[in-house]
């Protein structure tokens, strides 16, 4: 591996969260066993991304403190279910604090136009002032039009997380109703090579309710838990979570929202110190009536 | 794996089959550390990764001075595969033997407040961030990392979000890794991954 390449698609990054391909890891894996410079970026990876979590939930919970009224309030006492907490730090992180952030930055920026056209109607500065400005832009509108260009580029990005915000807002709206007849279906480890069969398995999703629980049998499961990645059609991991522990026959059990599964094929990987079975599935974006 | 890696690991297991010792000082040289730091991030138990560290590096030598491998340049496959084999062979065993719950007992320690050191690493780290955080250029740089980082979404969509290049996007990372190991100073990452 190039260490060129692995820093501009920021595999050791992709490692550490889980983004990689399993034969990119594996590759990348390897690679870095005998390499002190990707060791050295894993470790320092792996710091940056725990410090900031950290830094992240401690503005999280000053958030939390702030909004105690309101629409925020209700939100976070939904904590208590472990979706709709992972969905209000999400929207604390992913929407208000860029968001406050952006709207900082409009504020910058609308001072930055102002201070572009005060040299227009003033004075001009002391010899001694020039020697320490910037030296005159030979378009006097060049100012104006790059802020003005900044401004609707962080426009751009506000309607983004704005529209992102609605996204979520809907996905909590869906999390907080009860599960009133699931899809439920019963998934066996694939046997063959990756991609050498195609799934049996088929959600429609134009008829799946908004949850599907799929149950995954473990064949001699011996470990007490393990840990679960949902892969989608494109190969990217779409979910993943630690430490789920089988139930008395085996077998693990896990409902997925509508939302996060995409037409093509994908696969429930479980996952130990190592890979241990995958579970592959076919979604269609079908018609209502359709197999489920 | 890169051409490099490949030849460099099939000279040592040649060297080793031939009964060179100083390929073995080689060898372990060469994997120790990232074999420690991959053994650390599989079991989380620092203990058990410095013995299965030694026992990976005797089960491979063993191999490697008798039958040898099929494949001398995926020597650093072998050696994890060796690693994950051993890791997961314990706790097969002890499950043969009707211990009881080995994994929760690994889960769960009897005192599962970090140690003293891990509270001093963690701490540093957490300054290391702030002012890095604090140097940031622009809040969009500070959102990349979170949104990166924290909410762990993926580059196409923040670069899509943000109306940036995948250029400015590995930069803002690249530069924020190497800013923080400075931040970090003389304090190396390689003990960290022990006590995380």
């Amino acid at each position: 591996m190039e260490h060129d390449w692995i820093d501009e698609h920021q595999v050791a990054e992709r490692y550490l969260l889980g983004q990689l391909a399993a034969a990119e890891a594996a590759e990348f894996e390897e690679h870095s066993l005998g390499c002190p410079e990707c060791l050295d970026r894993l470790e320092a990876a792996e710091g940056l991304a725990a410090g900031l979590k950290r830094a992240a939930a401690q503005e999280a919970a000053l958030w939390g403190v702030v909004l105690q009224a309101g629409l925020f309030a209700r939100l976070a006492r939904l904590g208590r279910s472990r979706q709709a907490s992972i969905l209000v730090m999400a929207l604390l992180l992913v929407v208000i604090l860029p968001g406050g952030l952006l709207l900082r930055r409009v504020g910058e920026l609308g001072r930055e136009l102002d201070r572009a056209r005060r040299p227009a109607v003033s004075t001009p500065p002391a010899p001694s002032a020039i020697v320490s400005a910037r030296p005159p832009a030979a378009d006097p509108e060049a100012p104006l039009r790059a802020a003005r260009a900044a401004a609707a580029h962080d426009a751009h990005a506000a309607e983004a997380a704005e529209r992102r915000a609605k996204s979520l807002a809907v996905e909590l709206a869906e999390a907080r109703q009860p599960l009133v007849n699931p899809l439920l279906l019963t998934l066996g480890a694939e046997r063959s090579a990756p991609g050498g069969a195609e799934p049996s398995t088929r959600i429609d999703l134009a008829s799946a309710p908004p949850w599907i629980v799929l149950i995954l049998e473990l064949d001699a499961p011996a470990r007490p838990s393990y840990d679960l990645a949902l892969r989608g059609p494109d190969g990217r991991v779409r979910w993943r979570g630690k430490g789920f522990t089988p139930d008395g026959k085996g077998d693990l059990s896990v409902a997925f929202p509508r939302s996060l599964l995409a037409p093509g094929d994908s696969t429930v990987e479980v996952l130990g110190p190592a890979p241990v079975a995958r579970f592959p599935f076919r979604v269609i974006a079908g018609t209502a009536g359709g197999e489920g | 794996v890169s051409g490099d890696d490949a030849a460099i690991a099939a000279d040592l297991a040649r060297r080793i089959a031939a009964g060179d010792r100083a390929a073995e000082a080689e060898l372990v040289a060469r994997y120790s550390r990232g074999l420690l730091y991959h053994l650390r991030r599989m079991t989380a138990d620092p203990a058990l990764a410095d013995d299965l560290h030694q026992d990976t590096f005797r089960v491979v030598l063993e191999r490697l001075r008798g039958e040898g491998l099929a494949d001398p340049e995926r020597l650093g496959g072998f050696l994890l595969r060796t690693a994950r084999n051993l890791f997961l062979g314990g706790y097969r065993k002890r499950a043969r033997r009707g211990e009881s719950q080995p994994d929760e007992e690994a889960a769960e320690p009897a005192d599962p407040a970090p140690g003293q050191l891990a509270r001093v690493l963690r701490a540093e780290e957490d300054r290391a961030v702030q002012s890095l955080l604090g140097e940031l250029g622009t809040p969009r740089d500070r959102q990349i990392l979170l949104r990166f980082y924290v909410a762990e979404e993926d580059k196409e969509r923040i670069c899509a979000d943000l109306g940036l290049s995948p250029l400015h996007f590995s930069r803002v990372l690249f530069r924020a890794r190497q800013r923080f190991k400075e931040l970090l100073g003389g304090v190396g990452a390689a003990g960290r991954a022990g006590v995380r």
